[in-house]
């Protein structure tokens, strides 16, 4: 412990560590990069960032800057409030600064109470201070400071405005004596805690009033700093003071910070009680409406299967594909290979039918990026304008039947970005059992952008029939096996509970760098994936072991998917990543050897398979191999017994065939 | 009235509470500890005023200027008193005093004459400044 303690001196020494700490959907993130200059994800919905992010402060000499997750209150109630309890308590922190809602406050101050009382030197930056004003708020915030003795600073971090003051106020800040008189009774256990307690990273006072209000991460870090006969006496004051109160202690601290709040609320914030409305506010009313949410949520999907399926997939790939690759790009290479390397296991290997460049490289520049480089910007415009949350809303009947609350759509939202992300996103659920059925359903039933801008396209150039069906038997798998989920995995269902953030107008530059980074990312993770992907084809194709896996799955393939026998190749290049057996099988169909109903088969059945390896991995490292292994079990027999009944189906009727 | 006599006299819950109406909470004390936690962080707390939204997909209801979308089965258990037409008392939602007159006039001569950064400056940077001064 003494080590411990060593440690934490010589990195105050080493240089400052600050905390943004604050509520979800403040601009925590905003101000991390304004203070930083580095990026990082931001969205207009709570729980986008969810792992913490360092960076060096641009000018704080030898400061690091630590971004957190949100977290409305402590205790923690969430995994990811838990990260930031842990970095508040774990860290050795020099300065908090608080990022705070202007229009909110009380919500706002309740959390600056619980920082101020760690003893920590803090700042509370006052953020969205524009949203504040129109809405006819005005706050004295040289009050909250003189009351509370800590510097507050308004700030419109988006806009840069008030980041220069708060970075000031970051540089000077000094341990501040706040103090808030609770009742007698609670005043007694904390002194007759505060010494039994060991050498803390924060106050004394702060640790105690978290403990008497049960706080997990509280125990944890007592459990391994206190002495097991101190932790037994701990224990047992916390049980008699429970006994002595007929509320829960808990309670009785909040309703003291509350009356604290409320009175300086009033003191220091003016309201016109204008009657604020705006075109904004408007469409996000009319977006929870029965009946006008349900046509803007098809207003907005056919919106995107319009811009990604038809325009993106359709008229962009063909000019990319067909044109620049198939008859200028990819001649040109093979015919300098031909005249500078005549070597015919080189050649194969580059151009060949699995060559790399011919294959991954192809697949990845000409059919995959510009699919998904737009859905990456329909999807952060969504993410900006604070839908997301209200289609929580609007969904919530829908994760009812299978045992779920409409939070859930958050995340399988996002993995119709990325399932590797989704997975880590799984994080704002509140329990267990809606993490583990939301994963299980991420992996078998949503496709990622990549994959989805692929199906899309490929169903876009058969019929909006086409693409319907495929929806309907994907959500209707989804459902079904969410139903059957929910009743196997034990556990009751938590009911919703969301904070819908006001509706925004996305700004051209958010959308536009949140774009770039995602595709900088998956440039980075996907290409090298491709390449693998045709190495090992090509290895495949050349040591005979490919034709031996076709013949072995032609029965699965032809008899039972009915589609012809190259399709296997398709699923197999699945493995790597879905996407990857998609565009496969996407030229298959633009060279005119799938028809419709064997379209429809073979993108059902990609779509329900086993996500990409990346995915995998994550589903591993979060809940464990035993689950992810237990996945696969379940969701590689299911994609093709659906696909196969849905062949049945679509013969039976005469569909597309 | 005292608390309890109202509360068994007339218990009503936010889930009756008609879409357009302001209320004030009276009691959460039926909501699992977790969960009533949670709606005190956002601000839902007995003694606050809540404007009722909507009802269905979701009771939506605004405490503050925060939205916060509830499923019946919570929205049940939360105890309220009478509730109040929105358009005659809007001044006691989010339990402010009735605003002066002189100040609705003077926002609204500010955001007549100036730009919108001279605006935000003028508004917030008054205590700012005092502050400064008081610091030299």
């Amino acid at each position: 412990m003494q080590s411990n303690a060593k440690e934490k001196m010589v990195h105050h020494r080493d240089g400052k560590c600050i905390a943004l700490v604050g509520q979800p959907n403040v601009g925590k993130s905003v101000i991390f990069q304004a203070l930083t200059g580095r990026y990082v994800t931001v969205a207009n919905y709570p729980g986008t960032t969810v792992e913490l992010t360092r960076g060096a402060a641009r000018d704080i000499p030898g400061a690091t800057v630590i971004d957190t997750p949100g977290v409305i209150t402590l205790p923690p109630h969430t995994e990811d409030e838990f990260v930031t309890a842990n970095v508040l308590l774990n860290e050795p922190l020099s300065v908090i600064v608080q990022v705070g809602d202007a229009k909110n406050l009380r919500r706002t101050l309740m959390l600056t109470i619980q920082l101020a009382e760690m003893g920590v030197p803090m700042a509370l930056a006052l953020n969205m201070m524009d949203e504040a004003v129109e809405r006819g708020v005005s706050i004295d915030h040289g009050m909250i400071e003189e009351q509370m003795d800590v510097p507050v600073i308004p700030t419109v971090a988006i806009h840069g405005e008030g980041i220069e003051e708060l970075i000031e106020e970051t540089r000077k800040a000094s341990p501040h004596p706040f103090h808030l008189q609770y009742p007698i009774k609670i005043e007694r256990s904390l002194e007759q805690i505060e010494i039994l307690l060991p050498p803390c990273p924060i106050s004394k006072r702060a640790i105690a009033l978290l403990w008497m209000s049960d706080d997990p991460v509280v125990q944890a870090w007592l459990e391994e700093h206190a002495e097991p006969e101190i932790l037994q006496k701990l224990h047992r004051k916390n049980e008699l003071l429970k006994e002595s109160f007929e509320e829960a202690p808990s309670t009785v601290i909040y309703r003291t910070r509350f009356d604290y709040v409320d009175r300086l609320t009033k003191l220091v914030q003016r309201e016109t009680g204008s009657d604020w409305q705006s075109l904004a506010a408007t469409l996000g009313k009319l977006s929870i409406h029965p009946l006008w949410g349900m046509i803007i949520l098809a207003f907005i999907l056919y919106g995107m299967y319009w811009f990604v399926g038809v325009f993106s997939a359709g008229t962009l790939v063909g000019l990319l594909e067909e044109k620049l690759f198939g008859q200028i790009i990819n001649p040109w290479v093979t015919n300098t290979l031909a005249r500078f390397i005549p070597v015919p296991f080189i050649s194969d290997l580059l151009v060949g039918e699995y060559g790399l460049w011919s294959m991954g490289m192809t697949y990845a520049l000409a059919l995959i990026l510009p699919i998904v480089t737009t859905f990456f910007i329909a999807f952060s415009i969504l993410e900006d304008s604070g839908y997301l949350p209200r289609l929580a809303v609007l969904t919530n009947r829908l994760f009812r039947i299978i045992g779920l609350n409409g939070k859930a759509v958050l995340p399988m939202v996002l993995g119709l970005g990325c399932v590797t992300m989704a997975t880590l996103t799984t994080r704002v659920l509140e329990t267990k059992r809606d993490r583990l059925l939301v994963i299980l359903l991420l992996a078998l039933a949503v496709p990622c952008s990549a994959q989805l801008g692929v199906v899309m396209g490929m169903l876009a150039s058969v019929s909006l029939t086409a693409t319907l069906i495929w929806a309907m038997v994907v959500l209707g798998v989804l459902l079904l096996v969410g139903w059957i989920a929910a009743k196997v995995v034990p556990g009751e269902r938590t009911s919703l509970l969301l904070e819908l953030p006001p509706i925004r107008w996305p700004m051209l530059s958010s959308v536009l760098t949140k774009t770039l980074v995602r595709l900088e990312w998956y440039t980075k993770e996907v290409v090298p994936l491709f390449l693998l992907g045709a190495a090992i084809m090509f290895t495949m194709d050349k040591v005979g072991l490919l034709t031996f896996l076709t013949d072995l799955g032609e029965p699965l393939v032809k008899g039972w998917l009915g589609l012809p026998p190259e399709a296997s190749a398709a699923f197999l290049l699945g493995f790597m990543r879905r996407d990857f057996g998609a565009t496969s099988l996407f030229l298959m169909s633009s060279n005119g050897l799938l028809n419709p109903s064997q379209v429809v088969v073979s993108m059902v059945t990609i779509t329900l398979f086993v996500p990409c390896i990346a995915a995998l991995l994550m589903i591993a490292k979060s809940r464990g191999w035993r689950t992810m292994l237990a996945m696969v079990a379940v969701i590689f027999p299911l994609a093709f017994i659906v696909g196969g009944l849905l062949n049945l189906t679509l013969q039976a009727m005469g569909w597309g065939s | 009235m005292e608390l309890q006599d109202r509360l068994r006299s007339d218990p009503m819950t936010l889930a009756d509470i008609p879409p357009g109406m302001l209320v004030r909470i009276l009691q959460m004390d039926k909501l699992p500890v977790e969960k009533r936690d949670h709606l005190l962080a956002f601000g839902l707390a007995p003694g606050r005023w809540v404007e009722i939204k909507q009802h269905r997909p979701a009771i939506v209801v605004q405490v503050d200027y925060t939205e916060l979308a509830l499923e019946p089965e919570v929205a049940r258990n939360i105890l309220v008193d009478t509730p109040v037409p929105l358009r005659r008392m809007r001044h006691l939602r989010r339990g402010a005093a009735a605003p002066g007159r002189r100040h609705g006039r003077h926002a609204f001569f500010h955001r007549k004459r100036r730009g919108r950064r001279t605006r935000f400056l003028s508004r917030f940077m008054k205590g700012y400044d005092r502050k400064n001064k008081k610091d030299e």
